[in-house]
């Protein structure tokens, strides 16, 4: 009989972020891609208290707490760029900013 | 705690003077120089009052090695490694931390008459004050972190006063020059930190000199910290961005582009000296750029008409004898070359500050001529100046230029045609330092008729500073080198009559140059062409286009026209192909960038856990 | 059956197919409501660890504001035209990116087995922390005194963001007038 263990968690943690990678890679809507980043975060924060369970220590837990606070400035740094951008190039496609080309 | 105060008194004046130029940016009405200048020259000589008594201190210390510390907290603590956040005062620190603070203080309180007619006066002085603060931090620092921080700290403050007259874009531009110039030779400072650290496992900047690496790591090591040298000092490849330094306020350059900020590479040297010169590769290195440094900065002094510009092309000069005295393990030559030359150079750029601010901004001395007689002070200050750079007897430029070219002969690092080379760099120098003493004050006046009506002596302000500096030129000399660095290997002990020789050889070449100069310049200078800037480029195309020309017509004449053209058209075709085929990768898409940042993460964690450590165990 | 592992199946396999309908989902709207729905779920998974703290903020912070903005921007964007997304990138992108990040995938979870021997470093298991006063109190004991410091800093990182936000966001003035 197996029984449910920490280590399981990890295993999610990676697959969420592995697929908010993929999608941050590919979609080439900013929105999208913001969002992609948040999965990707909260699969992080999913091994952060995986391992703080496994490792019978509080640090995990404090440390998900700053990266929420993080990740709150982060997307609303991230949405305020996406509006100014919004308003000068008037589309949010990944593709039609291409600043760093030039 | 005297330490710390020392330090921090120059921050203290930045940010009373930040808070004032802040707070005066709406009105239109700027802050009087007197007030903002008087709170930045007192915190500055504040600070050399401290250096002195401290210096008083070390002194009546005795004991080996003396050294006063100071550790505030711990900055960075990494595992069991911990650096601490502290000051050491020992006595190549003092050395540089007097002639910081002291001449410091004089260009502190020049620039209150230089500046008075500057809206961004507050701005000025706040800079300045910042400059020294972090100058202070970079002499005074325990450590090879804390020096680093100065080190970028100086950059910035070099880079924020270059770009002083912000609306000048050319400026800005020098001052970019610079700062990008720089960070070639940061890179070479932060690589040589990882090389240390993992060396010796300490970044205590003494600790880490007097440690012992192995041969290949100390070679290592001292190549990238003579790089980032290179950068700061403006040694031979990276030497361009000084010339154009020259855009910021005149006393700027007087203290940071010639006194102070140049000279840190080599405080750094001296700082690491026995590990820099355990490594014999990496001393001649040192040596050899040094030498050339000298000689090609000393030529193009040769070439030019703005007095700023010369002087520039001076300091880089002289900034190459201390490096070769570096080079050839005679480190305590080269610090004791880097106090006179604060004294005389800054009082050079200072008396040429004082030439052009009566003259409303012109820098040409082919458009200048006769100014002994209108500017006294300035004149009789300039000559101390003068006769200090040239290495005559009684002035210090004698006493440390004349050791380095003594210690570049008999040293077992040095040779002949090391010495050879620094001895006609020194005539040369006696030349274009001629060349200008006449044709800005011998001479009849080319004035405009305008620049004559206004021409005046600069208030006391600014001839107190010169006429101390003066002073310190002409007797700096006599207290002979600053410090007792325990000199590597220069044993081999020269019979005293070498030393005689070198110095008779020595003031032959300047008075030689001088003479010449004299000669030259003392009637030509109305046929002289006024100025002429591409005479740089064409001494250039004298010396290495034309063997290049040479060199192109006889494969020109030998290989068929087409077999080169084809072979040119086939490189640039190469060329041309690789561009785009690595251009296609540079999409200028940031999801492309990720993905490929995303296949090399992968690569480096499979690496990691199942090709190095063995943890996977495939 | 374990009732945990079942709840932990359960939670996980609703949280990864939300997260690939966030990605695959053409519209940003679908997107975002598969988001909250993965949210959810990660709270589930939290509380199944006994991080109540974390669980509730999970709901709190990300499903609570974080999603609101995110709705917000999009009504206020309110595109006409929802970009193409996944067909803008090419297949062979598509299938090299999946790829790479399904080796990542891959050996991240290789290591994630390495764990699954660990020897705690710590003490603090669930009855101990019952003992202490609960899951709240020892995270907070921990956050107001050891990690205080980083606790303030993290008020900057917000007043930064406050700042940069209303800079970013606000309308510019008249054309010509020599603003920041």
């Amino acid at each position: 009989m197996i029984a449910f263990e920490p280590w399981m968690m990890l295993v999610v943690s990676v697959l969420i972020f592995c697929i908010g990678l993929f999608g941050l890679i590919v979609r080439k809507n900013l929105l999208v891609m913001l969002m992609c980043v948040e999965l990707m975060l909260n699969g992080a924060n999913l091994s952060f208290v995986a391992f703080s369970k496994m490792h019978q220590l509080i640090e995990g837990h404090l440390s998900v707490l700053f990266v929420m606070t993080v990740a709150a400035a982060e997307s609303a740094v991230g949405l305020g760029l996406v509006i100014a951008l919004f308003r000068t190039l008037r589309t949010v496609d990944s593709d039609q900013i291409q600043l760093l080309r030039d | 705690m005297l330490i710390t105060l020392l330090v921090f008194l120059p921050l203290f004046g930045f940010l009373v003077n930040g808070a004032i130029a802040l707070g005066s940016k709406a009105d239109s009405k700027h802050p009087p120089a007197v007030l903002t200048g008087a709170i930045a020259t007192l915190a500055m000589a504040g600070s050399f009052v401290l250096a002195l008594v401290l210096n008083a201190k070390l002194r009546a210390l005795g004991g080996e090695p003396m050294a006063i510390e100071e550790s505030l907290f711990s900055w960075i603590r990494l595992g069991t490694h911990s650096v601490d956040f502290g000051f050491r005062f020992d006595r190549l620190s003092a050395a540089f931390t007097l002639v910081i603070t002291g001449v410091g203080s004089l260009i502190h309180l020049y620039s209150i008459g230089y500046m008075s007619h500057d809206s961004g006066v507050a701005r000025y002085f706040a800079y300045l004050n910042l400059f020294c603060f972090m100058m202070l931090n970079l002499v005074l620092g325990q450590t090879l972190p804390h020096v680093f921080l100065g080190w970028e700290g100086v950059g910035l403050a070099s880079y924020l006063l270059i770009g002083f007259w912000f609306r000048d874009g050319e400026k800005v531009r020098a001052g970019q020059k610079a700062f990008v110039m720089n960070r070639i030779g940061d890179l070479g400072f932060l690589l040589a930190m990882f090389v240390g650290f993992h060396a010796v496992g300490t970044l205590d900047a003494v600790a880490l000199g007097q440690s012992v690496m192995a041969p290949k790591l100390a070679m290592l090591f001292g190549v990238l910290i003579f790089l980032a040298c290179t950068g700061k000092s403006a040694q031979l490849p990276l030497f361009t961005w000084l010339p154009d330094a020259m855009a910021g306020p005149t006393p700027v350059s007087a203290l940071i582009h010639a006194a102070t900020m140049v000279t840190s590479g080599v405080y750094l040297l001296a700082r690491l000296q026995p590990v820099i010169a355990g490594s014999p590769a990496t001393i001649a290195l040192i040596g050899g750029v040094g030498a050339a440094t000298a000689l090609i900065a000393a030529i193009l002094a040769c070439f030019q008409s703005d007095i700023k510009k010369i002087l520039a092309y001076s300091t880089i000069s002289q900034l190459g004898f201390m490096f070769a005295a570096c080079g050839v393990g005679a480190f305590e030559s080269g610090v004791f070359h880097v106090m006179t030359h604060a004294f005389f150079k800054a009082l050079l750029f200072l008396g040429a500050g004082s030439v052009i601010h009566a003259l409303s901004g012109n820098q040409d001395i082919f458009r200048m001529g006769g100014l002994r007689k209108s500017l006294p002070f300035t004149f009789w200050t300039f000559s101390a100046g003068w006769a200090a750079i040239l290495g005559l007897p009684p002035f210090s430029g004698f006493f440390s230029k004349d050791e380095i070219i003594h210690d570049a002969l008999v040293s077992r690092h040095g040779s002949l045609v090391l010495s050879g080379v620094l001895l006609f760099s020194a005539l040369l120098t006696a030349f274009y330092m001629t060349r200008l003493y006449v044709l800005v004050f011998f001479g009849d006046s080319r004035l405009s008729a305008k620049e004559k009506a206004h021409v005046h002596e600069s208030p006391f302000v600014m001839t107190i500073p010169l006429m101390v500096l003066a002073g310190a030129s002409l007797a700096g000399g006599w207290f002979g080198a600053p410090v007792e660095l325990a000199s590597y290997e220069k044993a081999v002990r020269a019979p005293a009559s070498a030393h005689t020789l070198v110095m008779v050889l020595s003031v032959a070449a300047a008075l030689i140059g001088a003479f010449v100069a004299r000669a030259r310049y003392s009637r030509n200078t109305d046929s002289e062409p006024v100025l002429d800037p591409f005479r740089i480029d064409r001494f250039y195309g004298q010396v290495f286009g034309r063997g290049v020309y040479r060199l192109s017509d006889a494969i020109g004449r030998v290989l068929e026209e087409t077999l080169v053209q084809g072979f040119l058209r086939g490189t640039a075709a190469i060329v041309d192909l690789s561009g785009n085929l690595i251009r296609t990768v540079q999409t200028g898409s940031a999801q492309t960038y990720l993905l490929m940042m995303v296949l090399a993460v992968a690569a480096v964690v499979s690496w990691i856990f199942f090709g190095v450590t063995g943890y996977g165990k495939f | 059956m374990d009732y945990r592992l079942l709840a932990f199946f359960i939670f996980s396999t609703i949280a990864v197919l939300g997260s690939l309908m966030v990605v695959l989902k053409k519209n940003p709207v679908a997107s975002a409501f598969s988001l909250v729905i993965v949210f959810f779920s990660f709270a589930g998974l939290y509380a199944l660890m006994a991080a109540h703290l974390v669980a509730a903020l999970q709901i709190l912070v990300y499903t609570g504001a974080i999603m609101v903005l995110f709705v917000f921007v999009i009504m206020l964007l309110n595109q006409d035209n929802p970009v193409e997304d996944l067909r803008a990138s090419s297949g062979v992108f598509k299938g090299f990116a999946a790829l790479c990040t399904g080796a990542l995938a891959y050996f991240l979870i290789r290591v994630a087995l390495l764990a699954r021997e660990v020897t705690p470093r710590g003490s603090l298991n669930d009855e101990k922390i019952e003992e202490l006063g609960g899951n709240v109190r020892v995270i907070s004991e921990s956050l107001f005194s050891d990690h205080l410091f980083q606790f303030e800093l993290t008020s900057f990182l917000l007043l930064g963001a406050i700042v940069g936000t209303i800079a970013l966001a606000k309308r510019k003035t008249v054309k010509g007038e020599a603003g920041t």
